[in-house]
Parts: structure tokens; C-alpha cells; sequence
């Protein structure tokens, strides 16, 4: 075995890390083909920085000759064709290297994870797998600084767990943990090795001192600290389903499924899905313009209870093209041909659509209600089905809204509200809209009350479920709500001032992917409401907070002549990309609601902390509660037996001495035990008293020809192990209430049983090497001689 | 001199012997007067007075082993006379002969018959003083009958009388003209005792009180030998748990694997110390042995059988305090749960 340098073993370990490091992107990223030329870029790194020290240039510029490295190395990948001989720096080559990288930032701001890798993020992770490499490097093998290299380390891991919404899986924690144990362990072999050097056989083979135990603590210390910064946080409590039982957003019974047979409840419970599962994916050939929300379902009918779908026949096939949408003005719309596949995961007999598809193209039974353009199946199912869509773009501008004329009579019905509408309702309605004339203004009145900052709304996915009349009022007192809540009472209040309206069930746009390609998932579950302008048929309105939803469609936005824009939230995020979606907040919301469910009063945060409290406090009192159950079963074990009896009572009387603190030696006799423990507590006379009982008890069980029964030995138990325990300082009762003498000697046992498996393997591991050793020794040598006959 | 001798006076019953209709509370009350009566005698030795009490009791023989004048011989003799018993002194020389020990036929002219003439050995309490000083043929004499409590001369076996102790003496730091006993002979005693110097207060109350007149003059006698044997079958009754005798043979073995010793304990030993317990439990009034009996016995039984390496002893490590050391480590036997 050849001998190799401490610094060549650091600067091999360190980029070993370095590269160990960047496997959680793994995790964001949807393609995995970049670790070859990560891997590259982390051996350039390390062999820069070993062949420039090995050659004695200035330690300063080391890190700058790998910088200059890294560098190169992108541009060979991403700007070889501007570069002179592939490689030499032009000035297109620098152009092209600040473009691409600006690509990478756009997509990497666009995209929710797992993003997609073109050459932009390609250059970011191999650029940052570079760069991780130069820090550790930097940090270990010239300044020796290794503890300081687990922030490098942990770089990519942070990135990756902060970019995914649904919380990275706890393994990808491990390859960077242990890349930097292992750097860990070969400094310290090698500051150790500083110090001389050893005779052992196997120092001298591997021209290391015999740094083997050292080795061995290391191991043995990082592999608990490990297990258990693994286990720990697994093991801790959180109110979650796995918990608790399927919350209400669990879908039950549905597993992974998405299922839309009540399209309300459904949108709720999969706002609340806390896996965003996938839904479909829709591309076309408009690339990013293409962006739309998708219906599955429309409610036409307000009942005073609650938004449903009318009963509509169906008679029509797809097969021959759909119906001009009702109230458009016939004209010369763009069209856009969508491809939509539906993933196995959702199910419905739905068909996800644009708004307002002309044509369908799609296997199986598929028939149209003509008002709303919704189709759907008899008996059949989307789930996993391909189709083309062709959708008009209807884009109708704020003259054209403004100027509509009073709606037809085809859509009367869409006026229909219940008699008595909540006075909160009608009131705030009339309020709201005071100043506008017109029935756009109106509309557009009502959406800015509920989007901006006079209304004071609150996006809450927690909030109670449903849309009734009780609970339409309760949301404008609370002004909390999600989507659904949003929806339905703008379209009530739309038909209570006049303005023909329904509410539309289905998905925001979603997130683009690149390639035309959009992501729908559980989480851009949405609703919205469509308000009817004649010649402008059912226009898309948005009064969920823009947090949510990105800006409000452009058609329904008054321009003033003060504020130019009622949307002072989300002025960043580009029209047809929704950058922010569903999900971030839900989540949030999620953790800790799970206790404030149901009720038509307003969710109170008392319960909640009071019910973290209880939780906390059961937490902490579990392991003396255990002890104490454990003591009772023990008495009741005893059952009438005297002996049995006694020793229960000197199992108490040991576990109070040791909770107190008092030293239990078990080469003592019960006699000198007692005397030991009465000093030692300090004891009174009636409790020393107490005391020679329960001794005279257990040398009665222990060592007589036979137990008599003892009296009130359980009592007088209890007498002095409350004396003792009154004996000892406030930390060790506390001490003794959180982790109760009998846990804790397990948890020595278990950390002793640890150790020793670790010692196992490490033994087994040594081994495993002297053998292989071994054989190739006797591999190297002549194999002997046949003797000569 | 001795009254005319008896054999089979006390003849040591068989094992379907009569429980006595004595209870342990006689045996406490017993112990404390002779203990007390002793106690007058010997000054501010109460735990050695105990210790030789137990030794009677539990049918064995003490070896002391100290400096002249401390009172060896005055313990042996007043513990004789507080139980009205026989005692004899045999006062070992190199000239001793085993015959002197045992005892011989001689021929007698009227009778025409040959006639046993019972040597020192025979009464209650023996005392062997300078034990050290005789022939091993004469020491081993000594030796063969306390462990067979009978004597026989020309084919005829004389029993020893009950109860019978053997108290010998040995000074250690004499060497000339010595024949210290070698380790198997040790093993015999059940309990080597020291006396040591008595207190300044106990020596001055001794001057007070033994200053003119002889010290056991006053001394009468609180109970018989035959009491005493009674006692002696009713401490053979005491219980002995298991956890006891196990606890017993782990201290006993310790000291076999102990680094510090070159000679560990033999199985009489362990022997020795159960039956100790059992009398030193008895005096207490209780029916059963305690490891505190058993540690409050271990350094005296053991003690005088353990032979500590060199490093120990230049570590002034003695037996006794080996013993200590085994007593902190060995766990007490715990029930089965």
C-alpha cells in the first residue's frame, strides 16, 4: 500500500464530503444527470488544490485558482461552442456564462420543486457543487479549521429542505452527515499522527500512526450522535395524521386518489393533503401564454344552503364539437390547443377543462351541459386519460364589461337567491358597491373589497368548512376563509346586486415545467366565481387574496385615476405564472390545527395552547406515571405473599434512594443499607423507626426459614419514601420526576448494548481488512515451487 | 489435678437427637451473663469475648495470636470459669511429648491392669499456651483431636469431652526455637483473634481492680457445661437461607481469585464461617443468619487461612483488610424475580 500524505488524505476526504454534500439536491431536482459533472467539478477543485500546494504555490491563491477553475469548467459545459478550443474564456463566453446563469436564477424563482434541470440550473448546482468543494477544501486542508467546514457541508441539504414544500425525506440528511464525520475522523487521526511515530504492525502498513482506536471512539460517538440526530425528531410528537388518526383533510379511504364526487368537500381536503399529489399535466403549443385555470365542475345553483350543480340533462355527445360559450359574442377569438394528461392519481367523471372549450378530442362517452360547457361521463372515469382540448383565449377588456348590456333572459335563473338572504349579507353587498353605477363596477368593487386591504380578509385553510347561509355570515364577521368561501359569497352578493353568477370548481394554473408543460397539483385545488356580462359571456373573477392566486384577472381590474393598481400584494408576480401557490400556507396552517376543527364559533386559540400544554405536561409526567403504574403492579403482583411483598417494598425504597440521589451499593447488606439511607436523608426518628420495619421486613422474606406477614408494610413504604424523596434537592426531584431512576438505568443498558453492537461491526470491519490484506499478501507472493522429483 | 476421668460422660448425641426445650431467648440471656461475667475479668474487650463465646457455641477452636501479657491465657481460663467447666493448660515446650497431649496407659500393680492416664486434652476448655514452641509430632497431636474430639491410645478411643474448645496461643514475635504452624495446621482453628493492648482507661481500671488480688478470685460461675452444650445443639438449628450460604461460598471463592492473595480460603473455611454465623446469630436471639453475620465473621474466620502476595504485603495490605475489600464488592445474592 502505497503511503499517502496527511494532506492528500484530507484533501481526498474533504472532496469525498464535499461531493456527499450535493446529494440532496438529488431530491429538488428532477433529473439526476448533473452528478457526473458535479462530481467533475468537485475533483477539479481538490486536484487543483492539491497539485498547487504540492508545488509550494502561496496558500492565498490556491482558493482563487480554484474559483478560476470551477469557472471554466461551467463554461466548457454550457458555452464550449463560443469558447476558443473549447475551453479559452471569449468575450461571448463570459456573455453567455451571465445569461445562462441568469436563466438559472429565473428558473430556479419560477419553479416550485422538484424543478427540472436546463443548462441555467445545471450551471448553479455544479457551480455550487464547486463551490461547496472550494470552501471545505479551503477550510480543512489549508486553515485546519474542520468544524467550521459543516456549514459548507450542510449548504446544499439547506437548500434542498428549504425547496421542497412537502419536507425532505430524513435520509438525504445522512450523506452529508456522514461525510463530515469522516472528515472529522481523519483530521484527528492525522493531528494525532503529528505527534510521532508507532511501531504497530498495522501503522507501518498503512504508514499512519496507530491511530485505530481514536478511530474507533470517533466512529462510535458520530454514529449515535447520528442515530440520533436522525431518530430524534422522528420520535418527537407532532400532531399529524399518523398521529391522530386521518385529519379531516386526509381523505380518508382514498389514499393517494384524488376523488371529486362532491366537488366541494373534495377541494377542501385537498387543499389539506399533506402530500401535494400530482393531478395532471397540461402543455400546448403556445408555451407560456398557455396558462389557464382548469373547471371541472360548475355550481349553478345557489339552494340557501349551499352551491350545487343543476340538474341538467346531458344529451349531447363532445364528439361533434361543443357550442359557442353562452353570451360571447360571436367573433374571432385566438385558440389555444391544449394536451392534457390526467395522472392515475386523480379520479373523477369530470373532465378538467379550459374555459370555454370548442372542441374535445378524447376516447369514451364524454357529453357536454351547453351553459356551462362542463362534461362529463356516465360511468367513466378521467383518471389516467390523455386528451386534446381546443379553448378560446377570451380576453374581454374593461370597456367592453363596462358597456354590456342588461343579460339576457337565457340566464334568469342564474339570478335565483332564497328568499331571506342573511341582512350582514345584503348590507355589506349594497355598502361595498355604493358608489358604482354599473354592474361591472360593482363586480369589480366587490373583488377588490375582497382581495385588498379594506375588506381585511384572511386566506385560512382551516376554516370551517361549507358555505350555508350560517356560514356566509360567519365569514364576513371572521373574515376568514379559503377559496371556496371567497367564491361563493362574491357570486351571492353578484346575484343579489343584479349580476348574473355561479361558482366555478377546479384548479389554478399551476406550475410551469418548462417546455410548455404545466403541473397541476392537489394543492392548486380552487374555486372562483363567473360573473355574466352580455357579450362577454361568464367572465373569470378572483376575490381570493392574492397571496393565493396571483393577481386578479386584468378584465376585472378598474383602472382609477388615483391607485393604480388595487393590488398592493403580490405586484411581482407575472400574469400567467402564479408563482406563489396553494400550498406554502396550508401547510403552515396545518401543523397546529388539527385540533380547532368543527363548531360554528369562530376557532379560538385557547383550546389549542391549552391542549399543546396538556400535551407537553403528559409528555414530561409519562415516565413517572410509567413508574409509578410499575410500583402498583409490582404490589399487586405480590399479591398476599409475604416475601414477595417485602421485596416489592424494597424495590420502592431502592428506586426512592436513587431518585434522591442516594448511592445504592449492592454489596451491602439490607441492615447497613437501612442505616446508610437514614443518614444519608437525614431521617427522623419515626421515619428510622419506619425504616428498621421495612429492613426487619426483607431480612424476615430474604433470609428466615419463612416470611411472616409483615403490617402496613405498604403504608410505611410510602411513609419513608416520601421522607427521602423530601430529602433531596429540588434538580433531583425534578430530575427524578422526568426520567425516574428505573428508565434511566434502561437507557444505560440500551446505550450499552449500543456501543457494543458498534464495537461489533468496527471489530468485524477490522477483521474483514486484515483478511483481504492477508490474501492479497499471499496473492503477490510466488506461489511455491512443485519439488523437484 | 484432674478428678478421675469418665469416658463417655459426655457422650455427643446422634442425629436423632431431642430438640432441646431451650429457646434462643435462653441462649441471649446466657450469652449476655457469661459475656458480662467475662467481661470483669477482661477489661474493654467485649467484641473478643463475644468472639470466643461464638467459637463455643459453634463447636470450634480459636487461635490467638498476640503479644505476651495481654491477657491470652486469663480469656481462655475466665471463660472456663464463667461456665463452670473443666479447664487444663498445656504450657507447649520443645520437649513436649504427644503423649503429655493425649495422654498414656500405664501399668497398674494393684489392678494388674493396664490403666488410661488421660493427658491435657481432656476437659472442656484446652488451653494451648506457646503452642508455636512444640515439636510439629506434638502440635499435630494436639491438632488430630480437635478435629476428631476423641483420643485413642493402645486401640482404645477415648471421647472428648462437650463441650470442647481448644484455646492456643502463639506468639509471633519471638522466632528462635519456634515451630510456627504451617497454613493447613491454621485452617483448623476456626477464628485467630488478637487481643491488643487494652485501652488506657480499661489499663488503669485494671490496675484498680486486679492490682493485689488474683483476677479471676472473684469470677463465679453463671451456667454449666452441660447448659452450654444444650446451646451449643440449638445454635446447629439456627436457619440458613440460601441467599446466605451462596453469599458465604461467593466471599470464600473471591478470595481464591483475589490478585492479592497467594492462598485463598479452603471449603472448611467456608465451613467455618456458616457455622460461625449460626452461633453469632444465636447469641443475638435470632433464628436465622443475616449477611451481616456473615460479614462480621469473614475477617476473623478468614483471616488467619489467607495468605496475601508480596505485593500486597508491601502494599501493608493485610488479610484482614483484604477481606474488607472483598466485603464492598461482592453484590448480596438478590431473589429471583
Amino acid at each position: 500500500m502505497s503511503s499517502l500524505s496527511a494532506h492528500g488524505r484530507l484533501t481526498i476526504v474533504a472532496a469525498l464530503a464535499a461531493w456527499l454534500s450535493v446529494l440532496p439536491l438529488f431530491a429538488i431536482t428532477q433529473t439526476d444527470d448533473w452528478i457526473v459533472p458535479a462530481a467533475i467539478a468537485v475533483a477539479l477543485v481538490s486536484g487543483t488544490g492539491y497539485v498547487l500546494r504540492k508545488l509550494g504555490v502561496p496558500s492565498l491563491l490556491v482558493p482563487v485558482a480554484q474559483l478560476a477553475v470551477i469557472v471554466l469548467w461551467l463554461g466548457v459545459l454550457v458555452a464550449n461552442d463560443v469558447a476558443l478550443l473549447g475551453f479559452i474564456p471569449t468575450t461571448d463566453w463570459a456573455t453567455r456564462l451571465v445569461d445562462v446563469f441568469q436563466e438559472g436564477l429565473d428558473v430556479t424563482s419560477t419553479f416550485v420543486a422538484p424543478i427540472p434541470v436546463p443548462r441555467g440550473v445545471l450551471m448553479l448546482v455544479i457551480g455550487g457543487a464547486g463551490v461547496v468543494a472550494l470552501l471545505v477544501d479551503t477550510l480543512v486542508v489549508w486553515l485546519r479549521r474542520v468544524p467550521l467546514a459543516g456549514v459548507p457541508l450542510a449548504a446544499c441539504y439547506t437548500v434542498a429542505a428549504t425547496a421542497m414544500t412537502t419536507g425532505l425525506d430524513w435520509w438525504w440528511f445522512l450523506p452529508p452527515a456522514a461525510g463530515f464525520l469522516a472528515l472529522l475522523v481523519s483530521e484527528g487521526r492525522t493531528r494525532v499522527a503529528a505527534w510521532g511515530r508507532s511501531a504497530s504492525p498495522s501503522a507501518r502498513r498503512s504508514g499512519i500512526p496507530e491511530t485505530d482506536s481514536l478511530a474507533r471512539n470517533g466512529r462510535r460517538v458520530g454514529a449515535v450522535a447520528l442515530a440520533v440526530a436522525v431518530a430524534v425528531p422522528g420520535l418527537a410528537p407532532v400532531l399529524t395524521e399518523g398521529v391522530l388518526g386521518p385529519g379531516r383533510g386526509g381523505g380518508g379511504g382514498g389514499g393517494q386518489t384524488i376523488r371529486t364526487d362532491n366537488p366541494i368537500i373534495d377541494l377542501q381536503r385537498n387543499l389539506q393533503r399533506r402530500e401535494n399529489v400530482e393531478v395532471l399535466r397540461y402543455s400546448s403549443s403556445a408555451d407560456t401564454e398557455a396558462a389557464t385555470y382548469i373547471r371541472i365542475v360548475t355550481l349553478d345553483v345557489f339552494d340557501g344552503e349551499e352551491w350545487k350543480t343543476s340538474d341538467r340533462p346531458v344529451p349531447d355527445s363532445v364528439d361533434s364539437g361543443l357550442p359557442w360559450p353562452q353570451g360571447l359574442d360571436q367573433a374571432d377569438w385566438p385558440v389555444i390547443d391544449y394536451d392534457i394528461n390526467v395522472s392515475p392519481d386523480f379520479s373523477s367523471s369530470w373532465l378538467p377543462l379550459p374555459y370555454p372549450a370548442q372542441r374535445i378530442d378524447v376516447e369514451g362517452d364524454w357529453r357536454y351541459h351547453a351553459p356551462t360547457l362542463d362534461v362529463v361521463a356516465d360511468g367513466d372515469d378521467v383518471r389516467a386519460r390523455s386528451y386534446n382540448v381546443q379553448s378560446l383565449v377570451v380576453e374581454p377588456t374593461v370597456e367592453a364589461l363596462r358597456n354590456a348590456g342588461p343579460p339576457s333572459d337565457d340566464v334568469d335563473a342564474m339570478l335565483e337567491l332564497p328568499e331571506e338572504l342573511p341582512s350582514e349579507v345584503t348590507d355589506l353587498a349594497d355598502d361595498v358597491t355604493g358608489d358604482a353605477t354599473d354592474d361591472f363596477s360593482k363586480a369589480a368593487a366587490l373583488q377588490q373589497w375582497f382581495r385588498g386591504p379594506q375588506g381585511g380578509f384572511e386566506y385560512d385553510i382551516e376554516s370551517t368548512s361549507g358555505h350555508t347561509a350560517n356560514a356566509l355570515v360567519d365569514f364576513l364577521n371572521d373574515r376568514r376563509g379559503y377559496c371556496e368561501q371567497f367564491a361563493a359569497t362574491m357570486a351571492i352578493m353578484a346575484r343579489y346586486l343584479g349580476i348574473p353568477a355561479r361558482v366555478a370548481v377546479g384548479f389554478t394554473a399551476g406550475d410551469y415545467q418548462g417546455n410548455g408543460t404545466y403541473l397541476v397539483r392537489a394543492h392548486d385545488s380552487h374555486a372562483w366565481p363567473e360573473l355574466y356580462f352580455e357579450g362577454s359571456g361568464w367572465v373569470r373573477f378572483e376575490p381570493t387574496p392574492a397571496a393565493i392566486t396571483g393577481r386578479a384577472p386584468d378584465w376585472t381590474v378598474v383602472p382609477t385615476q388615483n391607485a393604480p393598481v388595487p393590488d398592493p400584494t403580490d405586484p411581482n408576480a407575472p400574469t400567467s405564472q402564479p408563482t406563489s401557490t396553494a400550498p406554502s400556507i396550508p401547510r403552515d396552517d396545518e401543523l397546529g390545527g388539527g385540533a380547532a376543527s368543527g363548531g360554528q364559533q369562530p376557532p379560538s386559540q385557547w383550546p389549542l395552547i391549552l391542549l399543546g400544554a396538556l400535551a407537553l405536561a403528559a409528555f414530561f409526567a409519562t415516565p413517572s406515571v410509567a413508574a409509578r403504574i410499575g410500583r402498583r403492579l409490582r404490589w399487586r403482583q405480590a399479591g398476599d405473599h409475604p416475601g414477595a411483598l417485602a421485596e416489592a417494598a424494597w424495590a420502592d425504597l431502592r428506586e426512592a434512594a436513587r431518585d434522591a440521589g442516594h448511592s445504592w451499593d449492592p454489596a451491602a447488606t439490607p441492615r447497613s443499607t437501612g442505616r446508610r439511607l437514614a443518614t444519608a436523608a437525614s431521617l427522623g426518628d419515626d421515619d428510622r423507626q419506619l425504616l428498621d420495619h421495612l429492613v426487619g421486613a426483607v431480612e424476615q422474606a430474604r433470609y428466615a426459614r419463612q416470611a411472616e406477614p409483615v403490617e402496613a408494610l405498604h403504608d410505611d413504604t410510602e411513609l419513608v419514601r416520601r421522607s427521602i424523596a423530601r430529602s433531596a434537592s429540588i434538580g433531583r426531584r425534578i430530575k427524578a420526576f422526568l426520567l425516574p431512576t428505573q428508565y434511566r438505568d434502561s437507557a444505560v443498558e440500551a446505550n450499552r448494548r449500543l456501543v457494543e453492537g458498534f464495537d461489533w461491526i468496527d471489530a468485524t470491519g477490522e477483521r474483514l481488512r486484515d483478511s483481504v490484506a492477508a490474501s492479497s499478501l499471499r496473492r503477490r507472493l510466488p506461489a511455491p515451487r512443485p519439488p523437484a522429483e | 489435678m484432674p478428678e478421675p476421668f469418665n469416658p463417655g460422660h459426655h457422650q455427643p448425641q446422634g442425629p436423632g437427637e431431642v430438640v432441646p426445650e431451650l429457646a434462643l431467648g435462653d441462649l441471649a440471656d446466657t450469652a449476655a451473663r457469661v459475656q458480662a461475667a467475662i467481661g470483669s475479668v477482661i477489661e474493654g474487650k467485649p467484641e473478643v469475648i463475644k468472639l470466643a463465646f461464638t467459637v463455643l457455641l459453634a463447636e470450634g477452636h480459636i487461635l490467638i495470636e498476640d503479644v505476651p501479657g495481654v491477657g491470652k491465657t486469663m480469656l481462655a481460663k475466665s471463660v472456663a470459669r464463667a461456665i463452670d467447666c473443666t479447664v487444663r493448660r498445656i504450657q507447649f515446650t520443645p520437649d513436649l511429648m504427644p503423649s503429655d497431649v493425649t495422654g498414656v496407659s500405664v501399668f497398674n500393680q494393684s489392678t494388674r491392669e493396664f490403666e488410661f492416664k488421660p493427658g491435657g486434652v481432656f476437659a472442656n476448655i484446652v488451653v494451648g499456651d506457646e503452642i508455636n514452641r512444640a515439636s510439629p509430632k506434638t502440635q499435630s497431636a494436639l491438632l488430630e483431636c480437635m478435629e476428631e474430639r476423641q483420643v485413642t491410645v493402645d486401640g482404645t478411643t477415648y471421647q472428648l469431652e462437650a463441650p470442647f474448645m481448644v484455646v492456643a496461643t502463639q506468639n509471633p514475635i519471638e522466632m528462635e526455637g519456634t515451630y510456627p504452624l504451617p497454613e493447613a495446621q491454621r485452617d483448623r482453628f476456626m477464628m485467630r483473634l488478637s487481643m491488643g493492648y487494652p485501652s488506657q482507661q480499661a489499663e488503669i481500671e485494671m490496675i484498680d481492680t486486679h492490682g493485689s488480688t488474683s483476677a479471676l478470685d472473684p469470677l463465679e460461675p453463671v451456667t454449666d457445661a452441660a447448659h452450654v452444650h444444650k446451646l451449643v445443639r440449638l445454635v446447629r438449628g439456627v436457619y440458613v437461607a440460601d441467599a446466605i450460604k451462596e453469599y458465604a461460598v461467593a466471599l470464600t471463592s473471591a478470595t481464591r481469585t483475589s490478585p492479592d492473595l497467594r492462598l485463598g480460603a479452603s471449603p472448611r473455611a467456608t465451613l467455618h464461617l456458616i457455622r460461625a454465623a449460626k452461633a453469632w446469630a444465636g447469641l443475638e436471639g435470632r433464628e436465622y443468619v443475616l449477611p451481616d453475620d456473615i460479614q462480621a465473621l469473614a475477617a476473623p474466620v478468614l483471616g488467619h487461612r489467607l495468605l496475601p502476595t508480596a505485593e500486597a504485603q508491601i502494599g501493608r495490605r493485610d488479610a484482614g483488610s483484604i477481606v474488607a475489600d472483598l466485603i464492598q464488592r461482592i453484590p448480596q445474592p438478590e431473589p429471583a424475580r
